[in-house]
């Protein structure tokens, strides 16, 4: 933990006035050194220990800010953890003799953290008519931080303020050998790659960073070298905090000749911002299938829905005048329920589907025999298979079993073997064949082929998995059961391919994700 | 006067024909469920025997009533001047509408179910 004294030290001999507060709901003043008291007039025990907001109106008069702007500065510094610059504004409320001090400049207000977290807040004015003298080496430090480097002129407000960085910042000697050994790194640096600075500093960077990282950034280096200007790239890093997506920015600094002797490096944690853009990514096609969703949604309203509810609508305005116990009277009533029934029947097909749309990302997913589960479908449609007079042969693997969700599997075999069976050919008795294949390079098969009657896909291409589509006009059907196929497959992960030749028959493979063992 | 009737939807013939009754209307009918049907019937009719008014579906399976369009564009020009085709459809899209309304070959488009004022209008003008 930082002792207060030893922050007061840190900024005691500082040309530029400086405050340093304890981080409370009420700050109380925990360091001001001596530029500070010379430039507005106080002597140190009006500030020390007082409550900030209570001792320092001429201070708040000099910068020319408020109580509450100020209270909302700490908090951003504190919430972003980085700092928060403001340039001096010229209040009118100033008194004569504080607004004499104003001189122009600006004032920094930056966090600086402890072991316990963010413990006390800084506040450096930099005034632009104060001492000269002592102003272009300060900014000179702050341009390539040399002087934390070398040593020469220690300025422990500097390296305290780079320390509170959360952005990592290195220096780099380039030596005459071509090597690069680093010459300083804040503490930020630890806190990001877990590497203790003691044990980096003076290091190769071929020691410290490993490959394949390291050709790169090799690369990078030697292009700033030759090209004299700063090159930033962005990189993702396994640390022991995580992976971390970073942009990287490195400067040279160049001596007298113009050679360079060392680069200066920033590097800015853009995991967060990343992670929102892959969100946002996810959003936007989320947005995208829905706005699909809803456009085909409308389509059925208006085609599907719209022709049983328009024939209800006609028979009933015809009914007062047909005479009733007549049989055309009878026939307007049996084609009345027909309308109302396939009225219902599509208002369930709708909820169905949105219902599998719905429950898409909280699937109950178990281990399925894919067999089994054909068999079962197989036996449902016994009847139907029976009435044609069909063979069905089922050949798949006792271990062909994926993960899924069973009520799928058993649709999509059953509305494949359902279509079999209704679209066979009247030329020939109908051959139905399902056969595994676990080994297939587009992922594990299962195949439904028949010799029914076939579909002309050059003429139906993808339209034969779309909603109410159908292709054949001799036999009942609304056109749900291929897109309830495509749809379950898809909603396991899986997809759907037909081949076919129009008068010989017709295959259908599906594909799962992934067989499990 | 001859008029014929293309929709995959018997309830719907039955209305349109039942209509046609009440309108009084001495019509010689022929209906079909699929537009391919009426299409091999319409390339063998002869000019008297081609129906005055086609009553045509758009939402049928096989080939649809757009489908229908395009082949009926393949039939010789005094044959397609006999015919007057009116879209009659359950459909309430917008753009169904207006596609029709753009073919050269549609006369008018009439939304399920047909009432007395649209069989008024379309019966007088042949």
């Amino acid at each position: 933990m930082l002792q207060n004294h030893n922050i007061a030290s840190a900024f005691a001999y500082s040309t530029q006035p400086c405050l340093v507060l304890s981080r409370e709901k009420s700050p109380l003043i925990v360091a001001a050194n001596k530029a500070l008291q010379t430039w507005l007039g106080y002597a140190q025990e009006e500030l020390l220990n007082k409550v900030f907001f209570n001792a320092s109106d001429k201070f708040m008069a000099a910068l020319g800010v408020d109580e509450l702007e100020l209270s909302e500065i700490f908090e951003q510094a504190i919430a972003t953890k980085s700092a928060v610059k403001r340039n001096i504004k010229y209040s009118v409320t100033a008194s004569a003799e504080t607004s004499s001090k104003q001189n122009g400049g600006f004032y920094e207000i930056f966090p600086i953290e402890t072991k316990a977290g963010i413990s006390y807040l800084a506040i450096q004015i930099i005034l632009h008519t104060l001492d000269t003298s002592a102003a272009p080496q300060a900014h000179k430090s702050a341009a390539s931080t040399k002087s934390v480097v070398s040593g020469s002129a220690p300025n422990q407000s500097l390296e305290l303020l780079i320390d509170s960085l959360t952005n990592v910042i290195f220096t780099l000697d380039v030596e005459p050998t071509g090597l690069y050994r680093f010459s300083f790194v804040n503490r930020a640096f630890q806190v990001t790659t877990g590497l203790p600075v003691e044990k980096v500093i003076g290091k190769y960077v071929h020691e410290i960073i490993p490959e394949p990282s390291l050709s790169m950034v090799l690369e990078k280096y030697k292009e700033a070298i030759e090209k004299k200007q700063q090159v930033s790239w962005q990189e993702v890093s396994q640390y022991p905090t995580g992976q971390k997506i970073a942009e990287v920015l490195v400067v040279p600094v160049l001596n007298a000749k113009g050679e360079c002797f060392q680069l200066a490096g920033l590097v800015h944690d853009i995991t967060p911002f990343k992670e929102a853009e892959a969100r946002q990514v996810r959003l936007t096609q989320d947005l995208y299938q829905q706005n699909r969703d809803l456009q085909q949604f409308t389509y059925i309203i208006s085609h599907n829905l719209r022709a049983p509810l328009a024939n209800a609508l006609g028979l009933v305005r015809h009914l007062p005048n047909v005479a009733p116990e007549t049989n055309l009277f009878q026939q307007y009533v049996a084609h009345l329920k027909t309308s109302i029934e396939n009225l219902d029947k599509i208002l369930e097909d709708l909820n169905l589907i949105l219902s599998v749309r719905d429950r898409q990302d909280q699937l109950h997913k178990e281990h399925v025999f894919v067999g089994e589960v054909c068999w079962q479908a197989a036996q449902a449609l016994e009847v139907e298979l029976k009435h044609a007079a069909g063979q069905l042969e089922i050949n798949i693997d006792p271990e062909f079993k994926v993960q899924a969700n069973r009520a799928y599997v058993y649709s999509i075999c059953y509305n494949l073997l359902s279509n079999a069976i209704k679209y066979r050919s009247k030329e020939r008795l109908l051959k139905i064949k399902v056969t595994s294949d676990s080994t297939s390079e587009d992922g594990p098969a299962i195949h439904f082929t028949d010799n029914g009657s076939g579909i002309d896909l050059q003429k139906a291409g993808d339209d034969i998995f779309k909603l109410y589509t159908r292709f054949h006009s001799h036999v009942e059907g609304r056109g749900m059961g291929l897109f309830l196929v495509k749809t379950h497959i898809e909603a396991l992960g899986g997809y759907i391919k037909v081949k076919s030749t129009p008068g010989q028959g017709t295959t259908f493979s599906v594909f799962f994700k992934e067989l499990v063992s | 006067m001859n008029i014929a009737i293309i929709d995959d939807d018997p309830i719907s013939i039955f209305l349109t024909e039942q209509s046609l009754l009440k309108e009084g209307v001495e019509v010689e009918l022929q209906t079909y469920l699929s537009a391919e049907v009426a299409l091999q019937e319409l390339k063998q009719q002869s000019l008297q025997e081609l129906p005055d008014v086609i009553f045509l579906d758009l939402n049928m399976p096989y080939m649809n009533g757009w489908q229908f369009l395009e082949s009926f564009r393949l039939l010789p020009v005094a044959k397609q001047e006999k015919c007057s085709i009116y879209i009659l459809t359950s459909s309430l899209d917008i753009a169904d509408t207006e596609k029709a309304n753009e073919n050269m070959f549609v006369k008018g488009v009439i939304h399920k179910p047909i009432t007395p004022a649209d069989l008024g209008a379309i019966l007088q003008l042949p």
